[in-house]
């Protein structure tokens, strides 16, 4: 696990770039971020067409071929959202793989290297996604949005624990997801020594703090600072759940 | 990921999403019809990282709509409206019909603090500008009246520090266009808010972009006053103009205000009517579609240049005094009257050497301000101060005094230009200047003087063409003044001659130069300083006409002249390391390291010369490098890095240089190992000697050394490559690219870019080398008009394309090559660089044919086949 500052160490379009301009250890660096973020989303949208294994052995060869460069040549200035991005190279990729094995009927020939590990991604996707009839897109976005949401909250966490604030993080984020959260509160509060008012205070900030750490986030993927498409990815991301 | 955060985040996104897009917005329809106040909320105007616009409806004391600016929760209201109520009166008192008025401010129920204001139905001033095409009169119409508004507000003492387009909306009355300027105040009360907010809220949300800021608020100074409002009218102005703001080009979104300042203090706007032919021309290659109606027809005066320009000076005493003063240029534009801007520079030396000196100089710095303004007015003045003077002073010492203002001014735009700055406010200010020269016919002196310095300060600026006709002009200027056949004018013409040699037509000079050298012996002078001069530019220019047996043939006979040996020791240095490079390009290697030798001996013997023995040194490798004596070689350098570490506690530059050539020894002897640790101590020692990037601001002379160490970066890559360690060769030529680029000086980016693309290219990375030669070609147009590189730049690309196989591609840039060439009446008269040329394009067709025997004919085709046969 990198430390929390290096956790989203570039826009990532420039990962992007590193990987096809930097030196090998760089670009085996910027592949990794790029797997930590996209790896379990793209396995969604594998996994609903080809088995287990197959889903891996997809994700796993897009982003070998992202290593090659194959993919990233129509990687450019001009943007959109990487994320799209990532979706479209990415089935583009499998509609390829696929046409290969089925005229050339070629097997063996795929180099098995063991990038990122994904502990549990089949677990995840029967709890995630399996059940859901939903289109791969949206099965995608709420993959990653939660990606997201998970990241930055690990993130906030590590920045407690290393002021040596890891209960009360634990303590705060049981409530960060609760619509009314008053009765339990009143009861957390006591626990921890606080009164009421300042424990909803610390909430408020904790929830302050969260908010900041995932419209960074965002703010690197789309490479923008401006407040108002933050938002509007924010509340796509949002819409990816309703 | 710890399952306990996985547990928070699975089944709750959508309440988590919930909370956080509640955090600082109510839903827009809880607010509907909400009363704030005596205010009624009607319709959403927008919103933005600040809080929400709306619509609403006032009813006491009168009837009327306003904009209600609410700002997102978490503002500290309390301070925000303390703050405000500072300023509470004097915005009370603007009254300005391109000011929105600000009416009232107070805070919600729930503390969220809120603005009203005039409701202005209308567009930011940029987006009118672009959306009605406006032309060059109604934008600086339109911006006169943004001034006066702001100049009003500054008169009542209120400070806008937030100007940008979407603050100045333009509505249409009566089908007249007024601006109005709207968020007086606001950008003050809020300031300092949201400091311990993680950085993106902070800049998306407060202070917006950092584009349209002024130096001093970049620095985050608390001391700003109205002309960081100037700055910011400057940037809009720009923006109306060309359609982005000066430095929009270099920004990127997430970009923080250090940066921006960094941006900003190193690098100078291009000027506006550069930008925009450059966005068109860039616009017509991306699209080639060309929409007439939204290409802009503008072509941007160079007066609004000027004024734009000063608006954007960095220090803020070189900028206007106020708004209405710029107004009153811009209405001086209108009027076709001279305006007070131009140009900077020469203006503010001008202030400031009247101030360090007694007014019975004003004359003469009058009279050199007008060669540099050249406007009626300032003429008239020269005329003025001249007639005045006359009666105390006499013509030439008031002209010596001009040639000393001017040598200082232009002495210092000169480290500017060396320090690798752009330069085109001086080119500006330059342009047109042999013809205001030529026209100080009843000051001789002054004008051969001028027309020697402005040739000078071309030729550093990278501008030959502009540089010959004035050194020209100045060797004419002599002659007529002196005689042709004086010293003076001999020497004129030798610094003429040798800049035709270095960069003009050159074929023309051997005649010249025989010509000269004739004269000087019809005048008694053979064998005396000039001859000994031409002699030396007669043996250098064969050696650049690539003959050496005639540089040789001249370079014996000067060497075995007797006079020579009475010609002062710094003269005499030159010609000998001059004779020993034709005997070298002879491969008369004895005789030219004899020669050198020699040399070293006068460098002893002579105290003022001793700094040139590391040089000689160098020279001496050289010799035996082409000798291919590199075990001698090394010896010897070693020999002589052992004696420079001595004498100067290893600490001379020079030691880089030697400490290379010692390695190319080693490289040559194929011990590789040594020559990359030897290069590596080279670079080790270049960093150690080089200085910081803003070092290198103040002083010109160090900037060799960043020099240097890219040089021993591509030494390095170059035997990482050639001991097969590709990828360290690779990272090393980026690594000197990044050097270069931090060191800013224009020539050493493109240097480096080249040796980067071409190690790619080695590499096999040719899609790499291909992208580096275009962004090459790209930074180096943006870097000045003096671009000169595109031949080399296209040359290589083409070569690319024809490796990778591409040769439809190939030939499409050959042909542009082509048709560029033959538009350049220097290319044109140099058949065998055209031949080059041709034998590219050729090869390419054949690639074409082969992939297609049916290829048509390019036009250029037999024209193309003459030339090659020819070379």
């Amino acid at each position: 696990m990198q430390t929390p500052q290096s956790e989203f160490p570039h826009t990532r379009w420039t990962l992007l770039l590193t990987l096809r301009e930097g030196s090998p250890e760089k670009s085996k660096d910027a592949l990794e971020a790029l797997c930590r973020a996209y790896w379990f989303p793209l396995y969604v949208v594998a996994r609903k067409r080809l088995s287990e294994f197959d889903a891996e052995d997809a994700v796993q060869g897009f982003f070998l071929s992202l290593l090659r460069r194959d993919a990233l040549t129509q990687v450019d200035e001009s943007r959109g959202r990487l994320r799209t991005f990532l979706l479209t190279a990415f089935e583009n990729f499998c509609n390829q793989q696929w046409e290969r094995q089925n005229t050339q009927k070629r097997g063996g020939e795929i180099e098995h290297i063991q990038l990122f590990t994904v502990h549990g991604a089949e677990s995840r996707y029967i709890k995630h996604a399996e059940a859901s009839t939903d289109d791969v897109e949206t099965l995608y976005n709420r993959e990653w949005a939660r990606t997201v949401l998970e990241g930055s909250l690990e993130a906030l966490s590590q920045d407690y624990a290393e002021r040596g604030q890891k209960a009360r993080f634990d303590l705060l984020a049981a409530h960060l997801t609760q619509e009314d959260p008053e009765i339990s509160m009143a009861q957390s509060a006591l626990s921890a020594g606080m009164t009421a008012e300042a424990y909803r205070t610390a909430l408020h900030r904790l929830r302050q703090q969260y908010r900041g750490k995932i419209e960074s986030e965002l703010a690197r993927t789309l490479d923008t600072t401006d407040a108002g498409v933050i938002r509007e990815e924010l509340h796509e991301l949002f819409r990816a759940f309703s | 990921m710890p399952d306990s955060i996985s547990n928070i985040v699975f089944g709750n996104e959508q309440q988590l999403f919930k909370h956080l897009l509640l955090e600082d917005d109510e839903p827009a329809v809880k607010l509907e019809d909400k009363w704030i106040g005596p205010y009624r909320l009607m319709k959403l105007l927008g919103e933005g990282g600040f809080g929400q616009v709306w619509l609403a409806e006032q009813n006491e004391p009168v009837r009327r709509e306003v904009a209600l600016k609410l700002l997102k929760r978490g503002m500290d209201s309390d301070q925000v409206l303390a703050r405000f109520s500072l300023e509470r009166q004097a915005l009370a008192s603007m009254d300005h019909p391109n000011i929105a008025a600000l009416l009232d401010a107070g805070s919600t129920p729930d503390g969220r603090p809120y603005f009203v204001m005039d409701y202005v139905q209308g567009v930011p001033v940029t987006t009118w500008c672009q959306e009605k095409h406006a032309s060059i009169r109604e934008n600086v119409g339109l911006f006169k009246q943004i001034c006066s508004g702001l100049q009003h507000a500054h008169q009542k003492g209120i400070i806008h520090r937030d100007l940008k387009p979407s603050n100045v909306l333009v509505t249409e009355v009566d089908g007249v266009a007024i601006p109005k300027i709207i968020d007086f105040g606001i950008a003050k009360a809020t300031s300092d808010q949201f400091q311990d907010q993680p950085w993106v809220t902070r800049q998306g949300h407060v202070m917006g972009t950092p584009l349209y800021m002024s130096p001093e608020q970049l620095a985050g100074g608390l001391d700003v006053d109205t002309r960081s409002d100037i700055y910011s009218l400057g940037v809009l102005f720009y923006e109306m103009l060309t359609g982005t703001a000066p430095h929009e080009g270099k920004t990127h979104a997430s970009m923080s205000h250090e940066e921006m300042r960094r941006i900003v203090d190193e690098t100078r706007p291009i000027r506006p009517s550069v930008h925009l032919t450059e966005l068109k021309r860039q616009r017509g290659i991306f699209t080639k579609v060309h929409d007439l109606k939204s290409e802009s027809a503008l072509i941007i005066p160079a007066d609004l240049d000027w004024i734009i320009l000063k608006a954007l000076e960095r220090d803020r005493d070189r900028r206007y005094d106020s708004a209405a003063l710029m107004a009153t240029d811009l209405q001086c534009f209108l009027n076709d009257e001279p305006i007070l801007a131009r140009p900077p520079t020469a203006h503010y030396l001008v202030s400031l050497w009247i101030k360090r000196n007694s007014i019975i100089f004003v004359a003469a710095c009058i009279c050199a301000l007008a060669l540099l303004v050249g406007t009626g007015l300032a003429l008239w003045q020269a005329h003025e101060a001249r007639q005045a003077q006359a009666r105390a002073e006499t013509e030439s010492q008031r002209a010596r005094q001009a040639v000393d203002f001017l040598t200082t001014m232009l002495d210092r735009v000169a480290d500017e230009v060396a320090n690798g700055r752009n330069p085109e406010a001086l080119k500006l200010a330059l342009d047109g200047s042999q013809e205001k020269i030529s026209q100080l016919k009843s000051d001789p002196l002054l004008q051969s003087d001028l027309f020697n310095r402005i040739g000078l300060l071309y030729q550093k600026m990278g501008e030959r063409g502009l540089s010959i006709p004035m050194l020209k002009a100045y060797a004419d200027a002599m002659a007529a003044l002196h005689g042709p056949d004086s010293h003076e004018a001999w020497n004129a013409e030798l610094t003429y001659l040798s800049q035709m040699m270095q960069h003009g037509a050159r074929i023309l000079v051997p005649e010249m130069l025989t010509n000269l050298l004739n004269r000087i012996e019809a005048a008694g002078q053979g064998g005396k300083p000039h001859w000994f001069s031409g002699q030396r530019l007669m043996i250098q220019i064969w050696g650049k006409l690539r003959k050496p047996a005639k540089a040789s043939k001249v370079a014996h006979l000067v060497i075995e002249d007797p006079r020579l040996e009475s010609v002062v020791s710094p003269t005499r240095l030159l010609i000998k390391t001059a004779c020993a490079n034709a005997f070298e390009s002879t491969k008369e290697y004895d005789l030219a390291d004899k020669v050198l030798m020699d040399c070293h001996q006068l460098c002893l013997s002579d105290p003022s010369l001793t700094d040139r023995l590391p040089w000689l040194a160098e020279q001496r490798l050289i010799v035996q490098k082409s000798k291919g004596d590199h075990r001698r070689g090394a010896e010897l350098a070693r020999e002589q890095i052992a004696i420079l570490k001595f004498q100067s506690s290893g600490k001379d530059p020079y030691l880089v240089k030697l400490l290379l050539r010692l390695a190319e020894f080693e490289s040559a002897l194929k011990h590789s190992t040594e020559a990359i640790a030897i290069s590596r101590e080279a670079l080790k020692l270049a960093e150690d000697l080089a200085p910081s990037p803003e070092a290198l601001k103040l002083n010109s002379n160090l900037a060799t050394l960043r020099s240097d160490q890219m040089l021993a970066q591509f030494s390095i890559a170059n035997y990482e490559y050639k001991a097969g360690h590709r990828e360290e060769a690779v990272h090393m030529s980026r690594e000197a690219y990044r050097i270069a680029d931090e060191a800013g000086n224009k020539s050493d980016l493109a240097e480096a870019m080249l040796y980067l693309a071409q190690m790619l290219e080695k590499t096999g990375d040719l899609e790499g080398a291909y992208q580096t030669y275009e962004l090459r070609e790209q930074r180096s147009a943006a870097g000045g008009a003096n671009y000169q590189r595109w031949h080399e730049d296209l040359n290589f690309r083409c070569g690319i394309r024809l490796k990778q196989g591409r040769a439809k591609e190939a030939m499409i840039l050959a042909q542009e090559l082509w048709s560029r060439e033959i538009q350049s009446p220097e290319a044109r008269k140099d058949t065998e660089h055209l031949g080059d040329v041709a034998t590219l394009a050729l090869r390419c067709h054949a690639a074409l044919l082969k992939q297609d025997p049916k290829t048509p004919a390019p036009v250029e085709l037999l024209e193309w086949q003459k030339l090659r046969n020819g070379k």
